[in-house]
């Protein structure tokens, strides 16, 4: 299911009634088609990320995934120097084995309300160990296969808007 | 109806896994309240925890404190922001008529609340969040929450990892005068500079010590000590913020992430209690972590947003400072309470108690974590 509306293009519907672990499934089914996806309400068209049981502005459960776009803007990172977890940090398996690694809250530039959370990646497609993104820094949205699963990554670039 | 913390008390701070049971430490520690409160215990009806504290069960505590009736009880999920929260849910109970002498308890395994601090819990759908969305692309935990605003704080207002300098080296300092200090020796700056970082601008020497310890306080609408002077509860607040759809971890994926619950709460008790930020005379702020000391040093109003940094280069951390914080070394340095123990060290300050004793102090803010849900109190030192 891709259809595409003046704003959005909608991936598929986001079934609330599965409840918050459903959903979570769907999410990662919705991943699996290499674009990242934010939840929209069919109702009143606000956008949320991570995903609710009812929409944040009008509490509808008319929702559905939509396409986040191929852009966004950097809002803020966190680097993970770790190998492993220790006492106070879960280190993800799947990424920490060959740190560092850096995550990146993202504000897709079709949605100002919402923020996503990326893996840092280069151009192609690995994991970014060594450049850090700057504020405001233009960045690459998509997903890519991390331990199995795909998961939603950007890479620095392209740094002029080509609207 | 005025509304007093009529006691308090403890078990430890002390190292982890140095500490007793917990079930042994949290009746220390509510013996100790009641004893401090002039009650026996047996007159306590009404019981407020934490939601995370696995230590003894309500139940339990009633059965052990040899209490007449258990007329009230209930457990605060708001992790590190339940600590004020507690005593406003103690308030609503006094005044409502539902318990007449309420004890607000948490007490903390060092060993178990680190087990707890890395694990999902399906029974506290808020964390889910991080296992679903935000751990398959490498989220780590608390560090990650806070990393990500400091960042954006940082993006914001220059603030460095030498502006999280001070915080430390002051804690350890509050911490060393009372006593008390827990934490790992700090270096001078630029060797602290040179430390590896493991997630975010943090180094272990900017989190939280672990300890065992529990803590109690008695909420009631009499304080039947023999103290001449008291500590009444001037206000108490809650919020999850501007942004009620974002809570703890999702917290920097809203839009406003630097406008903080604790600000929205901060607001709420100045206005209620009549008080402007000048008249506080010293605080308890959360601290879990440096950064997250320094950003609530903001989010209180107590200091312009962006000012924090200055304002600590400036040593006014400690009693002598601009804005004396956490004087018994807070979470930081003295052992991890989950923010409560700040509550018992604002009410020694009020009372001209505490060891590392902030001059004349009349009026205390007491504030949780900015990720919410969150609380705050101010409190007011009183004649009795």
């Amino acid at each position: 299911m891709n259809e595409t509306t003046a704003e959005v293009t909608v991936l598929g519907l986001c079934d609330a009634e599965k409840g918050t672990a459903g959903m979570a499934a769907q999410y990662g089914e919705i991943l699996a088609g290499g674009r990242a996806v934010l939840q929209g309400c069919a109702r009143c068209g606000a956008a949320a990320f991570p995903p609710r049981l009812r929409c944040r502005s009008c509490s509808s459960d008319d929702l559905q995934w939509w396409d986040a776009g191929d852009t966004a803007k950097v809002t803020s990172w966190a680097r993970v120097a770790l190998n492993g977890p220790t006492e106070t940090a879960s280190v993800p398996r799947r990424v920490g084995k060959d740190g560092p690694y850096t995550t990146v809250v993202v504000q897709p530039e079709s949605f100002a309300d919402v923020r996503l959370l990326c893996l840092l990646v280069t151009a192609d497609g690995g994991i970014e160990h060594d450049a850090v993104p700057t504020s405001n820094d233009r960045v690459t949205v998509r997903t890519a296969s991390l331990g199995g699963s795909m998961v939603p990554v950007c890479s620095l670039g392209p740094n002029e808007d080509p609207r | 109806m005025n509304v007093y913390v009529a006691g308090v008390g403890e078990s430890g701070p002390v190292a982890r896994g140095k500490g007793p049971a917990a079930e042994t430490m949290a009746l220390r520690a509510a013996f100790d309240a009641c004893r401090d409160a002039g009650i026996e215990p047996a007159k306590v009806d009404g019981i407020v925890r934490y939601s995370h504290d696995g230590a003894i069960s309500a139940m339990s505590l009633a059965a052990n404190l040899g209490m007449e009736e258990l007329s009230f009880a209930v457990d605060v999920p708001h992790a590190g922001g339940s600590g004020a929260a507690l005593l406003d849910v103690a308030i609503a109970a006094v005044r409502s008529g539902a318990a007449r002498t309420v004890l607000c308890t948490r007490t903390v395994v060092a060993e178990e609340w680190l087990r707890q601090l890395v694990a999902p819990d399906p029974l506290r759908p808020f964390y889910l969040d991080a296992p679903n969305y935000l751990r398959p692309v490498g989220w780590t935990g608390y560090l990650h929450l806070f990393g990500l605003l400091y960042q954006e704080h940082a993006n914001r207002y220059g603030t460095t990892r030498a502006d999280l300098y001070p915080v430390a080296e002051q804690m350890r300092q509050n911490a060393k005068s009372s006593l008390l200090d827990l934490a790992d020796p700090l270096p001078a700056l630029d060797d602290y500079l040179a430390l590896p970082t493991t997630v975010g601008p943090f180094t272990p020497l900017d989190e939280f010590v672990p300890a065992d310890l529990s803590c109690a306080v008695i909420v009631s609408a009499h304080d039947r000590s023999d103290r001449s002077v008291g500590v009444e509860i001037v206000a108490t607040a809650q919020s999850q913020g501007p942004e009620p759809m974002s809570w703890f971890d999702s917290r920097p994926l809203s839009p406003d992430a630097l406008d903080s619950p604790s600000r929205a709460v901060a607001d709420k008790l100045f206005a209620s209690a009549g008080l402007v930020r000048g008249d506080i005379d010293v605080v308890g702020l959360y601290d879990c972590t440096t950064f997250t000391l320094l950003f609530l040093l903001e989010e209180s109003g107590l200091v312009e947003r962006g000012g924090a940094a200055e304002l600590a280069r400036l040593d006014g951390l400690l009693p002598h400072g601009a804005c004396p914080t956490n004087p018994h070394g807070g979470d930081l340095a003295a052992g991890y309470s989950h923010g409560f123990r700040h509550i018992l060290e604002m009410v020694r300050q009020l009372r001209w108690t505490a060891v590392n004793q902030v001059s004349a102090a009349e009026h205390a803010l007491v504030l949780g974590p900015p990720a919410g849900p969150t609380s705050g109190a101010i409190l007011r030192r009183v004649a009795l």
